[in-house]
């Protein structure tokens, strides 16, 4: 499972105390952690959602700068905005592999920029199974929507392995069906876009319930046995670290077991 | 690296189930050093004697008994270290087998007894029976006694040899033996191996010989060709 670090994101209340106050040291300390829980890329957000554009562009040059100095591993630009990712992507400037999140299927003028940056670059993007309308309670319109994002991501230039397709979960507390329509899109996705990858954000699915943690770990077990390529999310949990080793260990990821007996013999699964 | 050093280091990453480079092995740290298959190909090129590399083998999957034993290993991490032998052998495989093709030396019929799936020994006995010359037909694993029965009657062998690597399955083995003997097959000759049988085992279920080691049974079963000729 490809593990997308989720902890560096300016809706946190922490991360935008450290973007106002400069905390250098709070950015290092979110991204290194997810670096040694094993997270393959680190997903940095800079949007607070009230600053100018401006703002943004200086907030996420000054985390890239942090990320680059702290940790080997690849980077995923995060913002909606185009200008931004641009920005963002021309100051990384090759030093680092990258990934853009994300789009979705409003194919508006400001999607169709993100595209020709991924395209640009050759690098991989992430797709929401979303559009204008928001998140489509179906598997259908869910996989519809895909289809139409890739056949404007190939119309330019982009190829298919490149793309990573969020299915979404809406909240199970609402509509119990929610959790098998997100599977069921993951199966749709596999059989319609082969070589595209399947990523997923987790929190959504619990929303409304308790034990939260649990919910999202089994939900993202089950997701990595209908073939989900990677998650987006806290590595530093143990219930997530757990649902990693365990989704693997079910999904035919885990040579001989191995990764599953090495979390047992560290006490990854002890109680408590 | 020295050949004792090569042997030790092949032992090593069999041991940690490490069968190539690409492999993570037992640890999760091993990817990118060499593994059991490149390193059966140094010993190879370093030109150690294969009957060391066998010794090797056998030395390495004793230790991952032993740590299956004690719990620290799990089937499938046994599995790995055998899954490294079987593919070493097959590497190995035309070293013993070479300069001989004339299999004239007689017809050898082998199994591994019903109820018993471990065949690492059995596959190693078999490319030294036919490194020595011998015709080998090889019934696989998992083997009923009524199947090694029409194995018999089909291939007319001279020798039958009967694998077994659990306490449990070994009782199988007289089984097989009283079967063969009371369909009249007599002047075949019973070899028997495995790591829990012996010699007054074999004596105790009416089998012929027992064989400690592949070596081993090429020696004794050379002395029954010559008393029947
Ligand atoms: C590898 C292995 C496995 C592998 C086998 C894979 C394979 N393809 O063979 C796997 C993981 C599948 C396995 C499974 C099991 N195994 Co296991 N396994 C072993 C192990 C570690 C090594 C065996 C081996 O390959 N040795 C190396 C070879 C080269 O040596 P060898 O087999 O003795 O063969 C030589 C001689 O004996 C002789 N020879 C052998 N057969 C013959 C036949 C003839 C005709 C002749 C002439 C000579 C001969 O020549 C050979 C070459 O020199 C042993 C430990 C050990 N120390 O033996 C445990 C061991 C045999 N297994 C054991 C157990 C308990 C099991 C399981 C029950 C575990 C479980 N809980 O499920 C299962 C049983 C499966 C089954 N139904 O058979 C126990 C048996 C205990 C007992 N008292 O019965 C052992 C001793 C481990 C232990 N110390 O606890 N196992």
């Amino acid at each position: 499972m490809i593990i997308i670090g989720e902890r560096v994101n300016a809706t946190r209340k922490r991360i935008r105390e450290a973007l106002v106050n400069k905390d250098r040291d709070l950015i290092a300390s979110e991204i290194a952690m997810q670096d040694a829980a094993g997270a393959h890329w680190i997903d940095l957000n800079a949007g607070t959602g009230s600053g100018t554009t401006q703002q943004e562009m200086d907030d996420i040059c000054w985390i890239i700068d942090i990320a680059l100095s702290c940790t080997e591993k690849n980077l995923v630009l995060d913002s909606a905005d185009p200008v931004i990712l641009n920005h963002a992507a021309a100051h990384v400037d090759g030093r680092r592999p990258w990934m853009l999140n994300s789009i979705n299927g409003e194919l508006t003028g400001k999607t169709k920029e993100i595209i020709d940056l991924a395209s640009t670059h050759q690098v991989p993007l992430i797709a929401l199974a979303m559009d204008a309308e928001g998140i489509p309670a179906t598997t259908e319109k869910r996989t519809d929507i895909c289809m139409a994002i890739m056949e404007e991501c190939k119309s330019r230039g982009m190829s298919e392995q490149q793309v990573f397709f969020d299915p979404l979960v809406l909240p199970i507390a609402t509509d119990t069906k929610q959790a098998l329509v997100t599977f069921s899109t993951i199966a749709h996705i596999k059989k319609h876009l082969p070589k595209a990858k399947t990523t997923l954000g987790l929190s959504n699915v619990s929303h409304g319930l308790k034990k939260r943690s649990l919910v999202n770990g089994s939900f993202l077990i089950a997701a990595a046995c209908y073939g989900l390529d990677s998650a987006i999310c806290d590595p530093t949990r143990k219930s997530v670290q757990r649902a990693l080793i365990m989704g693997d260990l079910l999904s035919d990821r885990d040579r001989y077991c191995r990764k599953f007996s090495r979390a047992v013999r560290q006490g990854l699964f002890n109680e408590g | 690296m020295s050949k004792t050093d090569c042997l030790d280091a092949l032992e090593h990453v069999i041991v940690m189930g490490h069968l190539d480079a690409d492999d993570e092995g037992f640890d999760g740290m091993m990817e990118g050093t060499p593994g059991a298959l490149e390193l059966t190909r140094t010993a190879i090129e370093e030109e150690i004697d294969p009957q060391n590399i066998l010794k090797t083998f056998n030395r390495a999957m004793e230790i991952v008994g032993k740590k299956f034993e004690s719990g620290e290993y799990l089937l499938p991490d046994m599995l790995a270290s055998a899954e490294c032998v079987g593919d070493a052998m097959e590497i190995l495989e035309p070293l013993l087998t070479e300069g001989t093709g004339s299999e004239g030396k007689g017809k050898f019929l082998i199994a591994t007894v019903k109820g018993d799936l471990h065949d690492i020994g059995k596959n190693i006995v078999i490319t030294m029976l036919k490194g020595a010359g011998y015709k080998v037909i090889d019934l696989g694993i998992d083997v009923p006694a009524d199947e090694i029965l029409e194995g018999i009657k089909k291939y007319q062998p001279d020798f039958v040899g009967l694998s077994a690597l659990l306490t449990t399955t070994m009782i199988e083995m007289e089984h097989v033996v009283k079967k063969i003997r009371e369909a009249g097959f007599d002047g075949i000759t019973i070899c028997i191996g495995g790591a829990p049988t012996s010699e007054e085992f074999a004596k105790k279920i009416g089998a012929n010989l027992h064989c400690k080691d592949a070596m081993d049974a090429i020696e004794k079963i050379k002395t029954v060709r010559r008393n029947i000729s």
